[in-house]
């Protein structure tokens, strides 16, 4: 949010509409306390939060502000920086306000609750994305990123129902969803909402019931019977294939294994829509099957069908030249019409 | 003077007696057809045979000369409807009394018309819901059956299986039909647009058609055949309109005492434009659509209050059958199922401008492959006339081409091997068939699933779906199934059979394109398989601007209106070259006098002492009932106006006297049943004089006077037809052009026009059969031809 604006503002934004928007977001900052006495409503508010710990919703998300491995250092001190910038900024924003000075043009301040939020969110966001990616292929989003997308899913509702402790500010979900048109967080939750609805991954877990706004997800137990099934079978396939490299070996071992999967799928479909990562399994596995490994046997009763075909077709031929023959033609009789010919009717008259 | 015009060649003749007109030569070279009328070369020419006044012929007789084809006739069977009012003196005395019952009437004119809206879309519902689980329990059994069958190598049992389900679900139909109500057979949009030009087809509008056409869809869409549910639709619709209009049903001898105000053909003709607006609703999703195409087919002029009621039917429909089919498919309110055929939500890119001349390109392929498919049926029509006329044979017909339909479809999926690999969202029973585990094969769903799921398919599988072998097969198998089906003893939509082609080819055509030309950008082959399916369908229905709304608000694109409108104008003017649209084309088949929008160009040159039926039956404004029923039982006459005249001058042969008012047969026949005598009132028998309501209630069947016993010596008694005969109907002068008759016919919806000469004596009079024998020959020429009259 505090990112937004800082980099569309000082191009876009007139002072008037600056003035503005720093009286209704009470331009509050811990440290920036000359404002507390010039804004009207700025003294309500941010003095209540108990500094920076502020995310209470619930005790998940402690697990959420657990370090990250890896990369994750050089990201937070990415974010530092941005941090002191964003000091820096708003700090010259209220300078110039006083001065009544219109060529520096500053950014709002969102509050540091809101601001933390923010940063989880973009945590939570780009783990999910990494995971998804890695997920891609072979297909194992639902099952791989499940954490992941319900890390997300706590922060994002955490923005969205947070209560504001104050009347008369403005909510985080207002400051972070609703200021401004590119809608970064909206947009970013919206994709990622599409990729899990796509894959329809709901139909991969059973859904808790809802604690502390939270749902739990946890593998169905028919996600777990397949997977298990599709285990045994790519086992079968591995060993097979390993020992003696012969098609034909594999076609006669995994038969029974694979056929009970296939089975097992198309029961789950027929009840249910499967989520991607069954669907996908059940495809590769087919594919090596029958792509691969040449196991799939089809019969073709060519001369049967053919000999039924020709038959069938030769009937109407026989149906027409029958009635043809036989048929007695449909004639129509003509009426006479009563027409009036000056001449004839002169005729009559003499 | 005359022009005479012969073969291109005009001559200019100086004898009054060249005709105008000759009805033999263009009759014998038009269209092409073969034509059995058999005219002697050594016999006279046709106007040197004199009549005499009386109408007796004096050479031969014409009864002798028989045809077959019914094209080339106006059959006697067919009446105009009554939508001019008689305003008589009874009418003129109950509209006097009624004038604060007014406000009544119209607020039920709104209420009848929701009542058609609602029932319409409930129709349609019934027939989706029917044709979904009769489709779904055949098509689950063969997918089981095929799915075993593949790899034990027993295939020819399910063909087996298929062909004999098919046969049967369309025997089913056809006997529904041919034993049933034949003329519940085909789309039903040609009857209806008869009925709508004020054409009494008999019939038509009877709820055991109704039945029949409903039961028959379902069946003959079941079975297999290369036919849609949407025609069907549109006629249910406008026997709906007619049967809750009138508060009553004939058939089953039930009235339930309501709308009897509204039994007239006038009010009757409104509601059915309303109905049949209110089946295109319910069939496309198309309010306007259906507005337009009760416009386009029906209304002789525009009737303001009336469109606005038909507006209010269609989008009651619609609301209504979204309404009832959300709930069906386990969504209720979502609205999301706006027609029995939806084209599905376009997305992405409409199309880009550079691709309008291409859709142009289309509407000319377009044209072209719907001027051969109306030539190709045309010719299978008139074999069916001549030689596949018996219910027997009809329904063994339409077992022969719902066998054959079943034994292409499975062998074209059997020699196909196209597979594509299973998507997310594939269709409902993807069949494997010879592909891989987790492939399909394309054919079959083509093939496999009812023909609005395939429209839907070729309109929005991905680009590469449909491999280019796959989809010519399918288009040409189509082609010709659809062909051979249409004017089969079934009842069978045209549109979804054309649009599925059109969706083959046109697809084809974008992914050629896209082939030829990889460097531009062009748009999805589902646009194209659009444009396509639209072109075919203009080509061989030749309807514009309704089916361009249609189209458009099936698409629920308005974008899509400028390449659509283009299309659809090309598409007609290219295959008005050749012939004529194919519900016209099947109206002439019927022999129906049906009267165009316009007069035909040359008809200024014709006056209407040419056009009007000669001696006319004129009765006296007190007559013996003895002449009354021997005008009404007239055999080659069913003439049903009579000019009421002053006593006429017994030397003048030829006119028949002063003209006076004009009486309707129904009327008299009310008249001589209730026996409404001079003599009995005068006696103090009869107590009151009738009312309007008396000659309503017997609508809309009237007694034939056969059925009613007349004594002797009621033969001798009279009635006075003053109070009864509409004392000011219209007139034309012997001298006006046919042209001016037209017109006046036309616009007015009249069913008889007296004409009479400068002393208001009576001539002649001038019926919708007498100016529906001028016809052009060919939509190319000028030249008139015509018709002649046949039972």
């Amino acid at each position: 949010m505090g990112t937004t604006f800082r980099e569309r503002g000082p191009l876009l934004m007139c002072v008037s509409v600056l003035i503005l928007s720093a009286c209704k977001y009470g331009v509050a900052e811990e440290r920036t306390s000359d404002i507390h006495s010039s804004g009207k409503d700025g003294d309500r508010g941010f003095d209540l939060l108990p500094g920076d710990e502020v995310i209470t919703t619930s005790p998940e998300m402690e697990r959420l502000s657990t370090p990250v491995p890896e990369d994750d250092t050089t990201w937070s001190s990415h974010e530092f920086q941005i941090d002191q910038g964003n000091q820096s900024t708003t700090q010259r924003t209220f300078k110039s306000i006083d001065s009544a000075s219109t060529t520096v043009v500053p950014s709002p301040i969102i509050h540091s609750h809101c601001e933390k939020l923010l940063k989880k969110l973009g945590e939570t966001a780009s783990h999910f994305t990494r995971c998804s990616i890695l997920h891609a292929r072979p297909l194992g989003l639902c099952s791989g990123c499940m954490y992941e997308y319900t890390d997300f899913g706590k922060v994002f509702d955490a923005i969205t129902k947070e209560e504001d402790p104050t009347t008369g500010e403005k909510s985080c979900a207002e400051v972070l969803l609703a200021s401004d048109m590119t809608q970064i967080v909206v947009k970013t939750h919206q994709f990622i909402q599409s990729l899990w609805e796509a894959s329809t991954c709901e139909q991969c877990f059973d859904i808790g019931p809802e604690v502390n706004g939270t749902v739990s997800y946890s593998l169905s137990n028919n996600t777990l019977h397949f997977q298990e099934m599709a285990n045994k079978t790519i086992l079968c396939f591995a060993q097979h294939t390993n020992k003696t490299g012969g098609v034909s070996d594999v076609c006669t071992a995994c038969k029974k294994p694979y056929d009970k999967l296939n089975d097992l799928y198309i029961s789950l479909k027929d009840t249910a829509k499967l989520c991607v990562d069954i669907v996908d399994s059940m495809n590769s596995t087919r594919h090596t099957w029958s792509h691969r490994f040449m196991c799939l046997k089809r019969e073709q009763d060519t001369v049967a069908v053919a000999a039924i075909a020709v038959g069938l077709c030769i009937l109407p031929v026989f149906f027409y030249i029958g009635s043809k023959i036989n048929v007695e033609k449909i004639e129509k009789k003509l009426l006479k019409q009563k027409r009036f010919r000056p001449l004839d009717s002169a005729s009559v008259f003499q | 003077m005359a022009a005479r015009q012969d073969g291109g060649r005009t001559v200019l003749a100086s004898d009054e007696r060249t005709p105008l007109l000759h009805n033999r030569r263009c009759r014998q070279e038009s269209i092409g057809i073969d034509n059995s009328i058999q005219f002697d070369p050594e016999e006279p020419d046709y106007d040197s045979v004199i009549y005499s006044p009386e109408g007796s012929p004096e050479k031969e007789s014409p009864q002798e000369k028989v045809t077959e084809d019914t094209a080339k006739l106006l059959s006697a069977k067919y009446e105009g409807l009554d939508y001019d009012l008689v305003e008589n003196s009874l009418f003129v005395k109950e509209a006097a009394a009624n004038n604060k019952k007014l406000i009544r009437i119209n607020i039920n004119r709104w209420v009848v018309m929701l009542m058609i809206g609602i029932l319409t879309a409930l129709v349609g519902v019934l027939i989706d819901i029917m044709v979904h689980q009769l489709a779904g329990l055949k098509y689950s059994l063969l997918k089981s059956w095929i799915d075993s069958c593949v790899e034990k190598g027993c295939l020819s049992i399910p063909f087996a299986l298929w062909v004999a389900i098919d046969a049967l679900f369309v025997c089913f139909a056809a006997i529904l039909v041919a034993y049933g109500e034949p003329v519940a057979a085909g789309s039903g949009i040609p009857q209806i647009k008869c009925y709508l030009n004020g054409v009494k087809v008999p019939h038509v509008v009877r709820i055991k058609t109704l039945i029949s056409k409903v039961l028959g869809v379902v069946f003959s869409v079941a079975g297999g055949l290369a036919v849609g549910k949407e025609g069907p639709m549109i006629h249910s619709g406008a026997v709906i309109a007619a049967g809750v209009s009138q508060g009553m049903s004939t058939s089953f001898k039930k009235d339930f005492k309501i709308f009897r105000y509204f039994r007239t053909d006038t009010e009757k003709r409104d509601f059915v434009s309303g109905g049949a607006a209110a089946g295109v609703s319910a069939a496309f999703g198309a309010p306007v659509g259906g507005v337009l195409f009760s416009l386009e087919e029906g209304a002789s002029f525009w009737n303001q209050a009336l469109t606005w009621r038909i507006f209010f039917c269609s989008v009651t429909t619609l609301f209504t059958l979204n309404i009832v089919l959300s709930i069906y498919f386990g969504r209720p309110g979502e609205l999301a199922y706006p027609g029995l055929l939806n084209f599905g939500r376009f997305t992405g890119v409409s199309y880009f401008w550079y691709e309008i001349p291409l859709f142009l390109l289309m509407g000319v392929a377009g044209g072209l492959f719907g001027a051969l498919f109306n030539f190709v049926n045309h010719k299978i029509c008139i074999f069916r006339m001549k030689y596949v006329y018996k219910p027997f044979m009809q329904v063994v017909e339409a077992m022969m081409v719902a066998i054959v339909t079943a034994t292409l479809a499975f062998v074209s999926i059997y020699i196909s091997r196209d597979c594509k690999p299973l998507g997310q969202d594939e269709s409902e029973k993807p069949l494997q068939f010879f592909c891989s585990d987790g492939e399909y094969s394309t054919m079959a769903t083509m093939m496999f699933q009812t023909p609005e799921q395939s429209v839907k398919s070729l309109f929005h599988d991905p680009p590469n779906s449909y491999n280019i072998v796959t989809l010519s097969v399918f288009c040409v198998i189509y082609f010709i199934l659809a062909c051979w089906t249409y004017g089969l003893s079934v009842p069978s939509g045209l549109f979804i059979p054309s649009l599925l082609c059109g969706a083959g080819w046109g697809r084809l055509f974008g992914i050629g394109v896209s082939h030829l030309l990889p460097t531009i950008a062009w748009s999805e082959p589902g646009i194209y398989a659009l444009m396509g399916a639209a072109a075919q369908l203009g080509g061989i229905v030749r309807m514009t601007i309704s089916l361009t709304v249609i189209l458009m608000e099936a698409t629920g694109n308005v974008s899509y209106g400028l390449p659509l409108m283009l299309v659809l104008l090309i598409a007609k003017w290219v295959g008005d070259i050749f012939n004529e649209g194919l519900y016209d084309i099947h109206i002439r088949l019927m022999s129906v006098p049906i009267l165009g929008w316009e007069p035909p160009a040359t008809s200024t040159t014709i006056s209407a002492r040419q056009v009007m039926s000669h001696p006319v039956t004129t009765l006296q404004q007190v007559e013996k009932v003895g002449r009354i029923v021997e005008a009404l039982k007239e055999p080659h006459s069913n003439h049903n106006g009579f000019p009421v005249v002053d006593v006429p001058d017994e030397t003048d042969l030829v006119t028949s006297g002063r003209f006076r008012g004009l009486i309707l047969r129904s009327h008299l026949l009310v008249l001589i049943k209730r026996k409404m005598f001079l003599e009995r009132s005068q006696t103090g028998a009869i107590r009151k004089n009738l009312q309007m309501k008396d000659f309503r209630e017997a609508y809309p069947r009237f007694p034939s006077i056969h059925e009613i016993n007349i004594s002797p010596e009621e033969m001798e008694c009279s009635i006075d037809l003053r109070p009864y005969m509409n004392p000011a109907p219209y007139t034309v002068s012997e001298d006006a052009s046919l042209h001016r008759v037209f017109r006046l016919f036309r616009a007015l919806g009249l069913r008889h026009l007296v004409v009479v000469n400068k002393d208001n004596l009576v001539m002649g009079i001038v019926t919708r059969k007498d100016l529906a024998r001028y016809r052009l020959v060919s939509l190319r020429s000028l030249d008139l031809e015509e018709l002649q009259m046949s039972h």
